[in-house]
């Protein structure tokens, strides 16, 4: 079975962090990523990153993500793209598949850093082809360079929305209709999405793009059966954390939107906790201040709410 | 948006889990007929055993189940969650090394 002392899983702000901060300390690091690519949802939003260091703060998403690339292969981690972490077991061993092998994957620690899904809100037609979430819309534009449709409809409010209208209408298509609420709404068509309606009359369209926000992704610290409490502020079940960010499952750490929806800047100073603490680096004092620096008074409340029991006080 | 309200006022026609195919009034008789956790209504419905594993439709019936019984969310705990994380191809786990 192959091995490794850090293995952290996914490559967007908060993995990236921890994977460059372990490796700094000396240690042996793999990090996974399903995509061909590193940088998380950075590479496909256009949105400008505050609160990061100098040489990255204030550039677009995209932009950090290619810088982060280059700073994170110099260092020396074992960047594997292409690969999906689909099993976490008992001893922190992973199940690994990229297109060209499956293995299993021993670590010392595991920073699980695998982010967030977009959320999901059902309503008559939600299933047709043609409706899409906002990222799905943001990665067929930014990244892939396809048009999701001509004649788009939007669902959902807030920055995420006007990020989304403002991609597909400079890539030249019109957004006919935006919808605030899902009140009396709904979507029909022949296996595919051809109108939408608020109770008056159907508007034709040929994609709907939902706009409800994201949730994190835990699937794998879950596996490990890392116990969980309820986040108001992310709306689901996240794992239970340590101040450094631990599990309850021993040696798995979880940091970024997959503990809990968090910006870009407390994503990566999480990353560089749980990495400190993980190889009992000498800064940890220094990386849990920096942390609690990118926090509101709002989220370290509930933080600290769903602690262990163990190091609840 | 108030997810509640969303989930309280679905048709019962309405797709819950894409993935199974199951409708809210499947998941809304399964609540009735006494499945009052998430893992019940997975159970007795389907829902969340297909390909998202539940990422679509856990937070849909957490509402339902929260507006039907008042269970409150901190008691309506996730599947349990089980490998694989994502779909991935049979043949590629056969052939996986010792």
């Amino acid at each position: 079975m192959r091995t490794d002392e850090i293995v952290v899983i996914g490559g967007g702000p908060a993995g990236v962090s921890a994977a460059f901060t372990a490796r700094n300390r000396g240690a042996s690091v793999t990090l996974i990523d399903e995509q061909s690519a590193i940088g998380g949802y950075l590479r496909w939003t256009l949105s400008v990153q505050r609160g990061l260091p100098p040489q990255l703060d204030g550039r677009r998403g995209f932009e950090v993500a290619e810088m982060g690339w280059n700073v994170l292969y110099d260092s020396g981690v074992n960047v594997q793209l292409h690969s999906t972490a689909w099993g976490l077991f008992e001893d922190n061993v992973l199940g690994v598949v990229n297109p060209e092998s499956s293995y299993q994957l021993k670590a010392d620690k595991v920073i699980v850093a695998s982010g967030s899904t977009d959320a999901c809100v059902p309503f008559p037609g939600w299933e047709l082809a043609g409706v899409m979430t906002a990222r799905a819309a943001l990665i067929a534009i930014n990244v892939h360079r396809v048009l999701p449709g001509r004649r788009v409809a939007l669902v959902g409010n807030g920055p995420e929305a006007a990020e989304v209208r403002e991609a597909i209408e400079t890539a030249g298509a019109e957004v006919v209709a935006h919808f605030s609420d899902l009140a009396r709404f709904g979507a029909g068509g022949e296996g595919v999405v051809e109108w939408v309606t608020q109770g008056g009359e159907r508007i034709n369209i040929d994609a709907l793009v939902t706009v409800f926000g994201s949730q994190p992704d835990p699937a794998l610290p879950l596996q490990a059966l890392a116990q969980t409490g309820y986040s108001e502020l992310s709306g689901m079940h996240v794992p239970l954390r340590s101040a450094t960010l631990e599990t309850t499952s021993p040696g798995v750490y979880v940091v970024g939107d997959a503990g809990g929806l968090c910006s870009t800047a407390e994503a990566s100073a999480e990353g560089r906790v749980a990495a400190e603490a993980a190889v009992e680096g000498d800064d940890l004092e220094q990386a849990l201040e920096q942390l609690s620096e990118t926090r509101s008074v709002e989220r370290a409340a509930e933080l600290s709410r769903l602690r262990p029991a163990a190091a609840a006080s | 948006m108030n997810l509640n309200e969303t989930v309280s006022r679905l048709p019962d026609e309405t797709q819950v889990c894409r993935c199974e195919e199951i409708r809210a009034a499947d998941v809304r008789q399964a609540i009735a007929e006494g499945a009052h956790t998430i893992n019940d209504v997975k159970r007795r419905t389907r829902a969340g055993m297909g390909v998202c594993q539940g990422i679509f439709c856990t937070r849909t019936i957490a509402a339902l189940i929260h507006t039907t019984t008042g269970e409150p969310f901190e008691n309506l705990a996730p599947m349990t969650a089980r490998p694989p994380a994502r779909l991935i191809p049979l043949a590629q786990l056969a052939a996986a090394e010792e």
